[in-house]
């Protein structure tokens, strides 16, 4: 298993950022792949048989200006937090590389970036307390 | 670990089991795994400045 492609199933572009571009995707449906576990433990497949959507990044190596050399370092790295498990951190599920690009394959989110939300919603002191709270657990565990 | 805490990346869900209240996600580590080569890898600089300490930045 050494490619996205031989697991996994790259859908429509949802975003981009200063590295890359940030797609949908999906286990491959094949039955000859393990199913991914999931951050709420249920396999890979919802309950009404669909697939369960991940999000794929696509990172351009030569944009993260890095020597070939140290992209092994960085799939290291990677690797840990696939095994970092936590309700307030993203869960990271694979992976790969090929010569110009890492695939990153993660849990697909639906919210609204902090930054973004702080334009348009004053958070009451009680969800003020919520976000620093549940920040601040992420970090301790990450430390840990 | 993660070496780029900001707003920008702290993702705001609503909690699945209690509606109305805020999930937090902490999320894209892919730059808090940039690498500066000059800096001799995982150690090196990461970071948006207007959020680093001034001990950092210096």
């Amino acid at each position: 298993m050494h490619k996205f492609s031989d697991k996994y199933d790259k859908g429509k572009q949802i975003g981009s950022g200063p590295f890359g571009h940030v797609y949908h995707c999906w286990v491959r449906d094949d039955g000859t792949t393990a199913p991914v576990d999931t951050a709420d433990g249920s396999s890979e497949a919802d309950t009404d048989g669909k697939k369960k959507l991940l999000t794929l990044k696509i990172l351009k190596k030569n944009l993260l200006s890095q020597k070939p050399a140290l992209d092994d370092l960085l799939v290291n790295e990677f690797r840990v937090l696939m095994d970092a498990r936590h309700p307030n951190i993203i869960r990271m599920f694979d992976i790969f590389q090929d010569r110009q690009n890492f695939f990153v394959v993660q849990e697909h989110l639906v919210g609204e970036d902090l930054y973004s939300a702080l334009y348009r919603i004053s958070f009451t002191e009680e969800q003020a307390i919520q976000i620093i709270k549940q920040t601040l657990q992420a970090l301790k565990f990450l430390h840990e | 670990m993660h070496r780029d805490i900001k707003s920008d990346n702290l993702i705001l869900l609503e909690k699945e089991d209690e509606p109305g209240k805020i999930q937090v996600k902490l999320t894209d580590f892919g730059l808090a795994a940039k690498i500066d080569p000059t800096q001799g890898g995982l150690r090196g600089f990461a970071g948006t400045p207007e959020y680093m300490a001034p001990e950092v930045v210096r």
